[in-house]
C-alpha cells in the first residue's frame, strides 16, 4: 500500500501508472492474439493458393492416378523467404503417391467438418522440430476406370507468420508505450493543474502577517474546501484562544495591579507609624490584603490552567462518587477551622460519567471553596451541603453544592452566565471568578452549570453531567 | 550410352562406383594445435579447382588441417544422408546440385550462419541463411571452332533447334549434352529448361534425330568437343568450359541469346558435423571478398561477389549477357524440390527416355 505521506503527483502518477500498464498489458495480449491470427489467414492463403495450383495437375492417364507438381506451387510458398516446405499426395489404396513420407496426420472429424463447410482444412503441427502450418485438400477422382479419394497435403514452417505476429505486435507495443507515457505525462501535468489551487492556499497563508487569523479567501475546488474550511476552524479556535489569553493578561493585570497599589501605600503608611498599636493593625491589614491578593493570584493561576485544559480535556469515564468524596476529603480540614458543617449526600450509588477527572475535581474543588469562603456570612446556619441525584432527565445526574449565606446578587446570577463565553470577568470578584472557571470547564465537559439563590437564602449551585453509558 | 535400364539399378550401381572412387584429399596443417583442428569438405567440386582455394584458407587458418572429399553430386548426396543417420558428417557440404542441397536444408539438416559480414550477399544466393550460393556458373553451349564457323554457330536455341532440324545427317552423333539420369547437374539445366522455355520440347526431339552422346562428366564432354568427336556441346556447365576456352584455340564457347541459365554451387554446414565451427570458417572464407577472388582467378568458377570483377566472374557474366539477353539465376528456395518430386522426376525421366533413344 501507498504511505499516506510522499508527493500526490507521485502517488497519482504511480496509481495511473499502473492501471495504464494492466491495461496496456491487456492490449498486448490481444493484439499478440489477433495478429497471429491475421498472419496465419495470410499467410493460409498464400498455402492455399500453393495447394489449389498443385490439386490442378492432377489427373488419370492410363488407368494411374498422374501428378505433376507445378514450379509454380512451390514457388508461391517461396514467398514467405525461410520457410521450409513439405507435402505428400496420398490416396484411399495405395498410400503415399509422392511427396514426404511421415507427415503429421490430420485430425480426420475436424477436417470432414470443414469439408462439410466447403473450406480447406488448415491445421498447426510439429514436424522436423518445428512448427508447420498444413493444409489438406481432398479430391474424389472419378475417371476411366479409377474411382478414390486423393489427399494433398502440404506444409510450411511458421518462421514468416511468427515474425509477421511479432512485427505486428511490436508496433502495437511501440503505440502502447507511447500512450503510457503520454498518460503518465498527462497525469503530472493534471495532477500540477489540480493542485494549483492548493499551492495558493499556501501562498495565502505564507504571505500572511503572523498575527492574521482571517478566514482564508482563496477559491479551492470542492473537494478541498473541507481542508480549507478545517484550516479556517482551526484559526478561529487560535482567534479565540488567543482573544483569551489577550483578556486574561489584561485582566490578571487589572486584578494584581489594585491590590499590590494598596499594599504598598499601606506599607509605607505602616513605616511612618510609630504607634506600635496602630503600626500591629496596620501590618495586620497588609496581612489581610496579602492573603487576599494571593488567594485571587492562585485562582488566576488556576483559572488559566484550567481555561488551557478546556480545549484539551481527555474525557474518561469517572466514578463521580469517589471524585466528590476525596475533594471533599480535601477541603475538610478547612471547613473544620471555620467551623462549618461539610456534607455529602448520594442519592444514587456508583454512577459514572465520562468526564476529564482533574477538571472534574477543580470544577467541584472551586464551588465548595466557593461557599465555604463566600458563603457563610450573615447566616445562622454555617454549612455546605454537597448531594448527588438524578436528574428528571434519567441520563443525566445532578450534583448540587449548596450554602446557606445572603447568595449572589439577582444581576451577578445573569452576568455570570451571561460573560463567561466571550472569556471575560472584569469587574468579577471572589467567587465570580471562581465560578467563571467552573462555567467554561463544566461547558467543555458537555455539562451544564445552574445557579439560583435558594427560597431561604444562599446559593445552590446545580451541576448537571451526562451519566456515561 | 545407357538404355532401358531401371534407373534405380542404374543408379545404385553409379553410386556403388562413385563411393568407391571417392577421392579424399589431405591438407595437414601448416602449424597443428593442439587439440588439432580438423575440417572435412564434402564437395562435388573437383579437388584440383580448390586445391588453391584451400592453401590460402589455411594461410589465414593455420591450424586447420584440411581434408576435401570429391565425390559427384548424387553420390554426394547419398553420402551425406548415411553419414548424417551415423551421426557424424563432414563439416561444409558443397555441391553443384542445388535441387539436392536445397532438399537437404529444406529437411532440416543445415546449421544457420551467420550472416553479418554477407550483407553484400544477393537475396537469390541464400536461403533461410543456411544454404549459400558461393557461385554463378552459366550453362553453354560449347563448340568447335574448326567445325562450325560463321552463319553455322548457333547463337540461340532456336537457331540450334534450326541447326539440326535441317542439317540432321551433318550432326548425327556429333552433338553432346549431359545424361541427366546419371549427372545431377544435367538434370538441373534440364529440369530448368523444361521449366523456363518451351524450346525444350523441340530440343529434346531434334537432339533424338541427331543421336546426340551423353555424358556424365563436363571434361568428358569438352574434350570430345575438343578433339572434334563433337561439333557442339549443349548446357555445358560455363566455368569449366570458360577454363578450356582459355587454354585451347579449337574451342568456342556461346552464350544462348534467347536465356542464358546460371546455376550455383551451394554450400551449407551440417548441424550434425564434427567440426562445424571450421565448417563455418570455411564458408565465411569462400564468401569472403579474397576467397570470391580467388575463386574467380585460380578456379575459374564465377564468384558472385559484386567487387571481383574480370574473367569468370557474375560481373562479368552480367555484362556480357546484357545486350544479348537474359541471364536466369537460379533462386535457391524450396521451388527447386518440384523436380526432386519423385512422381515427377521419374515423369520426367521417363519422358526423356522416351525421346533420347
Amino acid at each position: 500500500m501507498l504511505s499516506n505521506s510522499g508527493s500526490l503527483r507521485v502517488r497519482l502518477a504511480a496509481l495511473f501508472g499502473l492501471v495504464l500498464l494492466v491495461g496496456g498489458a491487456l492490449v498486448l495480449f490481444a493484439t499478440s492474439n489477433f495478429a497471429t491470427q491475421a498472419a496465419d489467414e495470410a499467410y493460409d492463403k498464400l498455402l492455399a493458393s500453393a495447394a489449389l495450383t498443385a490439386m490442378e495437375n492432377l489427373s488419370v492417364k492410363n488407368k494411374k492416378i498422374a501428378f505433376d507438381l507445378p514450379y509454380a506451387s512451390l514457388d508461391t510458398l517461396s514467398l514467405s523467404e525461410n520457410d521450409r516446405v513439405t507435402y505428400r499426395l496420398k490416396s484411399e489404396s495405395s498410400g503415399l503417391l509422392t511427396g514426404y513420407d511421415g507427415l503429421p496426420e490430420p485430425n480426420l472429424p475436424a477436417m470432414a467438418e470443414d469439408y462439410k463447410n466447403g473450406k480447406p482444412h488448415f491445421f498447426t503441427a510439429a514436424y522436423k522440430g518445428e512448427d508447420f502450418r498444413f493444409i489438406v485438400l481432398e479430391r474424389l477422382l472419378v475417371e476411366s476406370g479409377v474411382q478414390e479419394k486423393v489427399w494433398l497435403q502440404m506444409g510450411q514452417s511458421r518462421l514468416a507468420r511468427t515474425s509477421l505476429a511479432r512485427d505486428l505486435t511490436l508496433k502495437a507495443l511501440v503505440g502502447i508505450i507511447a500512450l503510457i507515457i503520454l498518460g503518465l505525462l498527462f497525469v503530472w501535468l493534471a495532477a500540477g493543474w489540480s493542485l494549483r489551487p492548493l499551492f495558493k492556499v499556501e501562498d495565502e497563508l505564507l504571505q500572511r502577517k503572523p498575527t492574521d487569523l482571517q478566514p482564508l479567501t482563496t477559491q479551492v475546488p470542492s473537494e478541498a474546501t473541507h481542508l480549507v474550511e478545517a484550516i479556517n476552524r482551526f484559526m478561529q479556535r487560535l482567534q479565540r484562544n488567543q482573544d483569551r489569553n489577550h483578556a486574561f493578561i489584561a485582566e490578571a493585570a487589572h486584578q494584581l495591579r489594585t491590590p499590590l497599589a494598596s499594599l504598598q501605600a499601606q506599607a509605607e503608611l505602616a513605616a511612618e507609624d510609630v504607634d506600635s498599636e496602630v503600626f500591629r493593625e496596620r501590618a495586620e491589614r497588609i496581612r489581610r490584603n496579602a492573603q487576599e491578593t494571593n488567594s485571587r493570584i492562585n485562582q488566576l493561576l488556576s483559572y488559566a490552567t484550567l481555561a488551557h485544559r478546556v480545549d484539551v480535556l481527555i474525557p474518561e469515564p469517572v466514578v463521580l462518587e469517589e471524585v466528590v468524596a476525596k475533594c471533599l476529603a480535601d477541603l475538610a480540614p478547612i471547613a473544620i477551622t471555620q467551623g462549618v458543617e461539610l456534607s455529602f449526600d448520594n442519592n444514587i450509588s456508583d454512577v459514572k460519567v465520562t468526564a476529564d477527572p482533574e477538571a472534574l475535581r477543580e470544577v467541584l474543588r472551586n464551588l465548595v471553596d466557593n461557599s465555604l469562603k463566600y458563603g457563610q456570612e450573615n447566616t445562622t446556619q454555617q454549612a455546605v451541603h454537597v448531594s448527588l441525584e438524578h436528574s428528571e432527565n434519567l441520563d443525566w445526574v445532578t450534583l448540587q453544592v449548596r450554602d446557606y449565606g445572603s447568595g449572589l446578587p439577582e444581576e451577578l446570577l445573569q452576568q455570570v452566565t451571561r460573560r463567561f463565553g466571550r472569556g471575560e470577568f472584569r469587574q468579577q470578584s471572589g467567587s465570580g471568578l471562581g465560578l467563571a472557571i467552573v462555567e467554561q470547564i463544566v461547558r467543555g465537559l458537555g455539562g451544564k452549570l445552574e445557579l439560583e439563590n435558594g427560597i431561604q437564602g444562599g446559593l445552590k449551585a446545580r451541576l448537571l453531567l451526562p451519566v456515561s453509558s | 550410352m545407357k538404355r532401358h535400364i531401371s534407373c534405380l539399378v542404374n543408379m545404385a550401381f553409379f553410386i556403388t562406383i562413385m563411393i568407391s572412387l571417392a577421392q579424399a584429399a589431405e591438407y595437414p596443417a601448416p602449424e597443428p594445435t593442439v587439440p588439432p583442428q580438423h575440417l572435412q569438405i564434402l564437395s562435388s567440386t573437383d579437388e584440383g579447382v580448390m586445391k588453391s582455394l584451400i592453401a590460402d584458407f589455411q594461410q589465414q587458418q593455420p591450424n586447420i588441417a584440411v581434408e576435401y572429399i570429391d565425390l559427384n553430386s548424387v553420390p554426394l548426396y547419398e553420402r551425406f544422408l548415411q553419414d548424417y543417420k551415423n551421426d557424424a558428417t563432414s563439416d561444409l557440404i558443397i555441391s553443384s546440385a542445388m535441387d539436392l542441397q536445397i532438399k537437404l536444408v529444406n529437411d532440416g539438416y543445415a546449421a544457420t550462419h551467420s550472416t553479418e559480414l554477407l550483407q553484400w550477399l544477393p537475396e537469390w544466393a541464400q536461403w533461410r541463411q543456411q544454404a549459400f550460393g558461393f557461385t554463378s556458373e552459366p550453362a553453354v553451349m560449347v563448340y568447335n571452332k574448326k567445325l562450325l564457323q560463321g552463319q553455322d554457330i548457333p547463337q540461340n536455341r532456336f537457331e540450334l533447334i534450326e541447326l539440326l532440324r535441317d542439317q540432321t545427317e551433318r550432326f548425327k552423333g556429333r552433338i553432346g549434352t549431359y545424361d541427366i539420369q546419371r549427372s545431377g547437374l544435367g538434370y538441373l539445366f534440364a529440369s530448368q529448361d523444361a521449366q523456363q522455355a518451351s524450346t525444350w520440347g523441340r530440343l529434346t526431339e531434334n537432339l533424338n534425330s541427331v543421336k546426340v552422346k551423353l555424358y556424365d562428366s563436363t571434361s568428358q564432354m569438352l574434350n570430345a568437343v575438343r578433339s572434334g568427336e563433337l561439333k557442339l556441346g549443349y548446357n555445358v556447365l560455363g566455368s569449366y568450359a570458360f577454363s578450356a576456352v582459355s587454354h585451347s584455340d579449337e574451342l568456342g564457347m556461346i552464350l544462348s541469346s534467347d536465356y542464358t541459365l546460371a546455376m550455383s554451387r551451394v554450400a551449407f554446414v551440417s548441424n550434425r558435423a564434427r567440426n562445424p565451427e571450421a565448417g563455418h570458417q570455411f564458408l565465411d572464407y569462400l564468401l569472403s571478398e579474397r576467397g570470391q577472388r580467388l575463386l574467380a582467378v585460380e578456379a575459374k568458377l564465377y564468384p558472385i561477389h559484386p567487387k571481383v570483377t574480370g574473367g569468370a566472374t557474375l560481373t562479368d557474366l552480367q555484362q556480357d549477357t546484357q545486350n544479348r539477353g537474359p541471364l536466369k539465376l537460379i533462386k535457391l528456395g524450396p521451388a527447386l524440390l518440384t523436380y526432386q518430386d519423385q512422381m515427377k522426376k521419374e515423369n520426367f525421366l521417363s519422358e526423356w527416355r522416351k525421346v533420347i533413344r
